[in-house]
C-alpha cells in the first residue's frame, strides 16, 4: 500500500513512476470483472489464466489485470490480450490454454475466438474496431478497461488525483465552482440540474458543516452505469468528491450505495483504505490544510430512495420517505445541514474538468448539454451493454451505429429511456438528437440512462403496465396522488392487457397521470405518468386494440394471443408434444396435430420447440 | 418557525396583496385572512407533512404555475397564489376522490368529499379506516415515545408497532387516538384499566378517604372533567363522590384536597430524597425514564406523576424545603394531551408557589412550570436550560419532618422556612400586586403577620380576596382615625421582635388576637385594632344598621357593634381549632348550625375574632359544599370599614 503522500511533488514523483508501467502501453492480460462477467463466470475464466501464465513463464513480464466493466456486458468473460488490444468474447476457461499460448507468448490471433460483427458477420480482432466500442465516445469509461481499480499506482498513471491536487493547491473553491459553471456540467442522474449552480448555492449556505453525498442508489431498472463505475473506478468518484468538498466547504462526504451492489461496495472499500492510507483523504490533504473524509452507506432495498430527501432520511437512518423540497437541501439537507448531492457519473466527470479545463470539456456535447452520457443500451439490440457517447449524437447512431440495430432483422418500434420515469420514443423519431432539453420535449426524459429498445414483438401497452407496476412496489406511500393513484392506474392497465378494458380507461388514466404530476409530493409520483403518457401519445392504437379489438397488435398479452398450429405445415414430429407442460397438443405421430386453445397457458413452450415454423402466435 | 425574524415580504393571495412574514407557511397565512383551504393531515400542534395534498394551491409564476402544498410552503416577497383556480379544484376533488374510493365509510371523509363536491370516486374502491395522514405517529414522534410508526410501503402502508408486537415504549397518552381524524385507533377503559395496541395501563383513578374528607368541594371546584360530586346524607354526614369509571386520573382533586383525603392509585408521590439537586416532576407520558431516553444528570431526580395538575404545594414547597435547588414540572401541548386542562391547575399551583418562595427568601423561579419543545429532546433541552439557570439553594439545613399532600402538613414547612435565619423575606412584590402600601420606619405599621403567606398559599380554597381584605379593611379604618399605616410582612411567630429594629420609631398594630398577645410577651409595644376601635369608636359612627351574629364570648367584637349601633344577635360558640387548616366533621357541622342560626335571626354577617377563624370559615364557604350563604364573614375592622367611604379596595 503506498504510503502517506505529502505534498504535490510527492505525487508527481509517484505518478512518474507509475508511468513507466502505464496500463495501456504494458504487457497485460485484462479480465473483466464486473458484476455481469462475475454471473458469466469470469472467475474461473481468471483463475485459468493466472495459473496457466504461470505455468508458461510469464507471471513477471506479463500484468493479470481483473479490470471493472467494460461494458459489452452481453460479450463476456471478456479477455484482451494488450497492449495490441486482441479482443476475445465468451472466453471459456478450456480456451485459457491456448489464449495464453498463441496471443500472449506468440502474439497470434485466434481466429475462431475473436468476435463476429452481427451486422455484417466479419470478424473483427482489434478492440476499438469493434463498431460497439469504435463508435463511443469514452472519456469517462475508456480506461476501464485498462486498469486495476483497486491498484493505486494504475489510477495514478491515467492522472488520477491530478484534477484533485490542483483544485486543492493551485485554485479556490470558487473558482472550482466557476470551472465546472463553465463546464455545463448537468446532473447525470435524471434531475440534470446545472452542477456548478448547485455547488453555488451550497457554498453560500450559512452552517459550519456541510456534506457532499454521492448518490449510488441507481434504482432504474436495467441500469448499471454507476455500479460499473463504482466497479471499475472508485478512485475516480473519490477525487471527483474531494474536489466538490473542498469547492463547497464540506468535511464530510457519504456515498449511499443500494444494498445489491455488493462487489461495488467491496471495491469503493478498498479504495477509501488505499486513499487514506496515502493521506489522500483524512487530515490536511497533500498539505494544503483542508481534511475530508468519506464514508459509505447501504441502502435497504427501496427505488425511492434515489430521491434525494429519501436518500438523506435513509442516511440519517429513518424511513426512507421523501419530504418537501420547498427548501432545497443546499440549505438544509443531510442532518439539516447544507449538503450537494450529486450522482455518481456527475462526480466522475468532475475530474476531467478540472484538469482539462472546462472550454475542453464543453467541446463536445450539445448546445444545452455539455460532456458525455453513459447509457445502458438493453432490451431488443444486438449490442447490449453500456455505452457511452456525446451529448447530441442520434437516436438513430446509438441503436444503429454503436447498438448494431435489432437482432433477427425484426423492425423497431420505440426505445424508452429514462427509466420508469421516462417515456417511449417512437420510431419516426430516430433523428432525435439525444439531450436532456429534448428528450423531455417529446415526452420522455434523460433519466438515468437507461434506454430500452424495442421491437415489433414488444406490447407497448404492457410497457406502461410493467413500469406502473414497479413504481406501485416501490413508492413510499406517503402521499395520497401517488399512493392512491398508481393502485389504481394499475389495475386498469392490467384490464387493459386481459381484455377488459373500456374506451373511457384511456382518458381516465391521462386524468390520473396529470393529477399525479401535479400533486404528488416527488418525482417517483411526479414523473410515474410518463410511460403511460407518451405510450397513450404515440402508440393509441395499440390501447384502442386491446380494448375494442381484444387484440395484442405484438403478440405479447397473454391473455389476448392464441397459439395454433398451422396443418398446412405441421408434419406430426411430436416435438411440441413433448414440450408442452399442460398436455394440451394431441395428435399422432407423422399426423397433423391439434392444439387446443381453451387449455393452452401460452407459455410459448411449442413454439420453441418447433423447428418447422408450424405453431404461430397471434 | 423561527420567532428571532419578523421580516416582512409582500405576496398576492387570490388577487389580494398582503404582507406576511417571510418564510411562514402559506396556509398560516391564508387562515388568517379568513381564506379556507382543506387539510387532513395538518395539525397545529405538529409540524406539517405535506402528504395528504389536499391542501394544493397554484403558485403563478411568469407564464408558469407551479402546485405547491400551502401547509409547507414558505412564502417569499413577490409570490402569487390562486387557492381555487380552476387547476386547483380540479386536483383537490381529484385527491379527495381518491380518498372517498380508499375509505368511503369514514364520516370526516364523506363529510369532506360532499363540501367538495365529490359524491363517486373512479378509483379503486376500499374500505380502510386509516388514511395514512401519519398524525398519529408524528404526534407520538414529537410528544411521546415514538411506539408507533407507519410500516411497509406504497399500497401496503400501515400504521403500527415494531413488527406488529406489543409497543414497548408506549405509554398509553393516547395522544395517537386523539388526533386521529377518522377514529382508527381503538381506546378503550374498563374498570380503571385503558387499553390501547394491546396493551393495557392502569388508569390512575382516584378514590375519596371518607372519614377524611371534609366535604369542602375543593375537588369538585377543581376538577377539569367535572367528576367528583359532594354527596350530602340525611344524618348531616357529607363527603365527596368520585366515579371511578369515569374518572380521568388526572390527580388535580389530590392537590386540591386541603385535608388529603383522596389517594390516586398507582401513583407514587413521595419525594425522591437528595438534596442539592433539581426535582423533575414530569407527566409521567413524557417518558423520560424510558430505556431510549437519555441519561439524565447525577443531580436530577425524577417524580413521575400521571398527570402534571396532580402535583400538589406539599411536593413543591416540600422538595425546596428538603434541600433541592428547584423544581421544574414538565407538562406537554395541550392539543395533544388526554388529559386537556389537567395541567392548567399545576401552572397556576406553580407560580404561586413560587411567590411564596421568593417572599420566603428563596429568590425567584426556583419552582417553573414549563411545557416542553415538541420532540423527544423538548423535556432534557427545558432540564438542561433550568439547569445552567438554577442557583444552589441557600438553605443551611434541610426540613426533617413528615410531609403528605394536607394543608396542615404544609404549615410546619413554612413556618420553618420563614424563621430561616439565613433568608430575608421579601414581600415588596406581593404587596405591589395588591396595592398595599408598604410600612416605613417611622410610620405607623400595621402587622400583617402571616397573611400573604396564607392568601398565597390557599389560593384558590378561598372565595375572593378574604384574606388581602382585611388589610384593606384595618388600613381604612386606621386612616379614619387618622393612622396612616404601612404594611410590615413578618414570618410566623419567629420574626416578630425583629420588626422593632426594622422600623425603629414605628407604632405597631395588629389585629390578631393571639398574634398581639406573642408579640406583647416579646416586648414589643403593639396594640390590637379591635381594642383600638373599642376606645374610639365614638369617632366611627354609621348611618347603616346592620345585624351581625357573634359568639358572645368575644366581647370586645361585640362591643364594638354595639356601639356602632348595629344590632347584635348571639349564636353558639365557635369551635377552638388552633393554627389548623382542616376542620374536623364536629366542628364543621357546629359552624353549619352557627350560620343557620345566624341566618334564620335575620344576620347578614358574622363576626370572628381574627384571620385564623376567618380561614376556617373561608375554607368552608365555598360553593358545592356550603349551599351558598349570603352570610359575611368579617372582622371587627371589616364591620367598621364597611361604611367606610375610604375603604380602597
Amino acid at each position: 500500500m503506498i504510503g502517506r503522500i505529502t505534498d504535490a511533488a510527492a505525487l508527481e514523483n509517484l505518478r512518474a513512476e507509475a508511468i513507466v508501467d502505464h496500463p495501456e502501453r504494458r504487457r497485460s492480460v485484462t479480465v473483466c470483472g464486473g458484476t455481469g462477467c462475475q454471473a458469466a463466470g469470469c472467475a474461473e475464466v481468471g483463475e485459468a489464466l493466472r495459473a496457466e501464465l504461470a505455468a508458461q513463464g510469464l507471471t513477471d513480464t506479463v500484468k493479470l489485470v481483473v479490470t471493472g466493466c467494460n461494458g459489452f456486458c452481453e460479450q463476456g468473460p471478456i479477455v484482451v490480450v494488450r497492449p495490441d488490444d486482441v479482443f476475445y468474447p465468451k472466453v471459456k476457461v478450456a480456451d485459457v490454454k491456448e489464449i495464453v499460448g498463441t496471443t500472449v507468448a506468440g502474439g497470434e490471433i485466434i481466429e475462431r475466438l475473436l468476435y463476429r460483427n452481427p451486422v455484417d458477420g466479419e470478424l473483427i480482432a482489434h478492440e476499438q474496431q469493434i463498431p460497439f466500442y469504435g463508435e463511443q465516445t469514452r472519456r469517462i469509461f475508456g480506461q476501464n478497461g485498462y486498469i486495476d481499480p483497486v491498484n493505486l499506482t494504475d489510477y495514478l498513471a491515467i492522472d488520477g488525483y491530478a484534477a484533485m491536487s490542483k483544485a486543492l493547491l493551485d485554485m479556490k473553491p470558487d473558482e472550482v465552482i466557476e470551472e465546472v459553471v463553465a463546464s455545463g456540467l448537468r446532473g447525470r442522474g435524471g434531475g440534470g440540474f446545472l452542477a456548478g449552480r448547485k455547488w453555488r448555492s451550497c457554498r453560500a449556505a450559512a452552517g459550519e458543516h456541510k456534506y457532499v453525498i454521492c448518490n449510488a442508489d441507481e434504482g432504474d431498472p436495467g441500469a448499471f452505469m454507476d455500479r460499473s463505475l463504482l466497479e471499475g473506478n472508485p478512485h475516480g468518484i473519490i477525487e471527483g468528491l474531494i474536489i466538490g468538498a473542498w469547492a463547497i466547504g464540506a468535511d464530510e462526504g457519504f456515498v449511499y450505495v443500494r444494498h445489491e451492489y455488493p462487489l461495488a461496495v467491496k471495491r469503493l472499500e478498498e479504495a477509501l483504505e488505499q486513499a487514506r492510507a496515502a493521506g489522500l483523504l483524512g487530515d490536511d490533504i497533500l498539505g494544503s490544510g483542508f481534511s475530508f473524509d468519506i464514508r459509505i452507506s447501504r441502502g435497504g432495498g427501496a427505488f425511492v430512495c434515489g430521491e434525494s430527501t429519501a436518500l438523506m432520511a435513509s442516511l440519517e437512518g429513518q424511513a426512507g420517505e421523501p419530504r418537501a423540497k420547498y427548501v432545497h437541501t443546499v440549505e438544509q439537507g443531510l442532518f439539516d445541514r447544507p449538503t450537494t448531492l450529486n450522482n455518481v457519473e456527475t462526480w466522475a466527470n468532475v475530474p476531467p474538468i478540472i484538469l482539462g479545463g472546462a472550454a475542453e470539456y464543453a467541446s463536445i456535447g450539445s448546445e444545452g448539454s455539455k460532456g458525455t452520457k453513459i447509457f445502458s443500451l438493453v432490451g431488443q439490440i444486438n449490442n447490449t451493454g453500456l455505452v457511452e457517447v456525446p451529448m447530441g449524437i442520434t437516436l438513430r447512431e446509438i441503436v444503429y451505429g454503436v447498438g448494431g440495430g435489432i437482432p433477427g432483422g425484426r423492425k423497431f418500434k420505440a426505445v424508452q429511456t429514462g427509466g420508469p420515469s421516462g417515456g417511449c420514443i417512437p420510431e419516426g423519431m430516430l433523428g432525435l438528437e439525444v439531450d436532456f432539453q429534448k428528450l423531455t420535449e417529446v415526452g420522455s426524459m434523460m433519466g438515468s440512462g437507461g434506454m430500452i429498445v424495442m421491437d415489433e414483438t414488444t406490447c407497448m401497452v404492457d410497457v406502461a403496465r410493467y413500469f406502473i407496476a414497479f413504481l406501485k412496489e416501490e413508492s413510499c406511500g406517503k402521499c395520497v396522488p401517488c399512493r392512491e393513484g398508481l393502485k389504481t392506474a394499475l389495475d386498469i392497465l392490467t384490464r387493459i392487457t386481459e381484455g377488459r378494458g373500456v374506451l373511457e380507461d384511456i382518458d381516465l388514466l391521462l386524468e390520473i397521470g396529470d393529477w399525479m404530476s401535479a400533486s404528488s409530493l416527488c418525482a417517483l409520483g411526479g414523473s410515474a405518468a410518463n410511460p403511460v403518457a407518451s405510450t397513450i401519445r404515440y402508440f393509441r392504437d395499440e390501447y384502442e386494440a386491446h380494448i375494442v379489438e381484444r387484440r395484442c397488435p405484438a403478440g405479447a398479452c397473454r391473455e389476448l394471443i392464441t397459439y395454433s398450429i398451422d396443418p398446412e405445415i405441421c408434419n406430426g414430429c411430436h416435438a411440441c408434444v413433448k414440450a408442452c407442460p399442460e398436455a394440451c397438443i394431441t395428435g399422432e405421430t407423422r399426423h397433423v396435430h391439434n392444439l387446443d386453445a381453451d387449455s393452452c397457458i401460452k407459455c410459448g413452450a411449442c413454439l420453441s420447440a418447433c423447428r418447422h415454423h408450424a405453431i404461430s402466435r397471434k | 418557525m423561527s420567532k428571532q425574524t419578523s421580516k416582512m415580504v409582500n405576496i398576492t393571495i387570490d388577487g389580494r396583496q398582503v404582507q406576511a412574514v417571510y418564510r411562514a407557511p402559506l396556509l398560516t397565512v391564508a387562515r388568517e385572512l379568513g381564506i379556507s383551504i382543506p387539510t387532513l393531515c395538518h395539525h397545529e400542534a405538529l409540524e406539517p407533512a405535506g402528504a395528504c395534498r389536499l391542501c394544493l394551491v397554484e403558485e403563478v409564476r411568469d407564464g408558469w404555475s407551479k402546485f405547491v402544498t400551502a401547509c409547507n410552503y414558505p412564502v417569499d416577497e413577490g409570490m402569487t397564489f390562486l387557492t381555487t383556480s380552476e387547476a386547483v379544484l380540479r386536483y383537490r376533488r381529484m385527491t379527495m376522490e381518491a380518498l372517498y374510493a380508499r375509505c368511503p365509510e369514514v364520516p370526516a371523509v364523506r363529510d369532506l368529499a360532499v363540501k367538495l363536491g365529490v359524491d363517486t370516486s373512479r378509483f379503486i374502491a376500499g374500505d380502510e379506516t386509516c388514511i395514512l395522514c401519519g398524525m398519529c405517529t408524528r404526534v407520538c414522534d414529537s410528544y411521546a415515545t415514538a411506539a408507533i410508526a407507519t410500516m411497509g410501503r406504497g399500497s401496503e402502508k400501515i400504521v403500527g408497532t415494531f413488527a406488529d408486537t406489543l409497543p414497548d415504549d408506549c405509554v398509553g397518552c393516547s395522544s395517537c387516538a386523539m388526533i386521529c381524524p377518522t377514529n382508527h385507533i381503538p381506546v378503550t377503559r374498563s374498570e380503571g384499566v385503558l387499553r390501547i395496541w394491546e396493551r393495557d395501563f392502569p388508569l390512575a383513578t382516584a378514590h375519596v378517604a371518607v372519614d377524611e374528607c371534609r366535604a369542602c368541594g375543593a375537588c369538585e371546584e377543581a376538577c377539569p372533567f367535572s367528576i367528583p360530586r359532594v354527596v350530602h346524607k340525611k344524618d348531616g354526614i357529607a363527603f365527596a363522590e368520585i366515579r371511578e369509571d369515569v374518572c380521568r386520573g388526572c390527580g388535580v382533586c389530590v392537590a386540591a384536597c386541603p385535608s388529603g383525603a383522596i389517594k390516586q392509585i398507582a401513583s407514587q408521590r413521595d419525594l425522591p430524597a437528595r438534596a442539592g439537586e433539581l426535582l423533575v416532576i414530569a407527566c409521567g407520558r413524557s417518558n423520560l425514564t424510558g430505556h431510549a431516553a437519555p441519561t439524565l444528570p447525577d443531580n436530577v431526580r425524577v417524580l413521575e406523576l400521571p398527570c402534571t395538575g396532580a402535583v400538589s404545594p406539599a411536593m413543591l414547597l416540600g422538595a425546596l424545603g428538603r434541600g433541592y435547588n428547584g423544581v421544574l414540572v414538565l407538562g406537554r401541548h395541550q392539543e395533544t394531551c388526554r388529559l386537556n386542562g389537567a395541567e392548567d391547575h399545576a401552572r397556576v399551583l406553580v407560580e404561586r408557589m413560587d411567590d411564596l418562595a421568593q417572599m420566603v427568601g428563596l429568590g425567584a423561579e426556583r419552582l417553573r412550570f414549563v411545557e416542553p419543545d415538541a420532540g423527544q429532546d423538548g423535556p432534557f433541552a427545558a432540564i438542561d436550560e433550568v439547569l445552567n439557570e438554577l442557583p444552589p439553594t441557600p438553605l443551611a439545613e434541610r426540613f426533617g419532618d413528615e410531609l403528605n399532600d394536607s394543608l396542615d402538613s404544609i404549615l410546619p414547612l413554612v413556618k420553618w422556612l420563614c424563621g430561616r435565619p439565613e433568608l430575608k423575606i421579601a414581600a415588596e412584590a406581593w404587596l405591589e400586586e395588591k396595592g398595599l402600601p408598604l410600612a416605613k420606619p417611622g410610620e405607623p405599621v400595621l402587622l400583617a403577620k402571616a397573611i400573604p403567606w396564607l392568601d398565597i398559599l390557599l389560593g384558590e380554597w378561598l372565595r375572593g380576596d378574604g384574606l388581602v381584605d382585611i388589610l384593606v379593611d384595618t388600613l381604612a379604618v386606621l386612616r379614619k382615625l387618622g393612622i396612616e399605616a404601612g404594611i410590615a410582612v413578618s414570618g410566623f411567630q419567629g420574626k416578630i421582635d425583629g420588626m422593632v429594629d426594622l422600623y425603629p420609631g414605628s407604632k405597631f398594630y395588629g389585629f390578631c388576637p393571639v398574634g398581639v398577645k406573642a408579640a406583647r410577651d416579646a416586648g414589643v409595644d403593639i396594640t390590637l385594632v379591635t381594642d383600638l376601635l373599642l376606645e374610639r369608636v365614638g369617632e366611627l359612627k354609621t348611618e347603616t344598621v346592620r345585624t351581625v351574629a357573634v359568639d358572645p364570648a368575644l366581647e370586645n367584637v361585640a362591643a364594638v357593634a354595639r356601639a356602632q349601633g348595629h344590632t347584635v344577635v348571639a349564636t353558639e360558640s365557635l369551635p377552638e381549632v388552633g393554627l389548623r387548616m382542616t376542620i374536623t366533621d364536629g366542628e364543621r357541622q357546629a359552624l353549619n348550625r352557627i350560620l343557620t342560626q345566624a341566618e334564620s335571626a335575620g344576620a347578614e354577617a358574622l363576626l370572628l375574632a381574627g384571620p385564623r377563624q376567618l380561614i376556617q370559615y373561608l375554607l368552608l364557604g365555598r360553593e358545592g359544599a356550603w349551599r351558598g350563604t349570603h352570610i359575611r364573614p368579617l372582622l371587627a375592622s371589616g364591620l367598621v370599614a364597611a361604611d367606610l367611604a375610604e375603604r380602597q379596595v
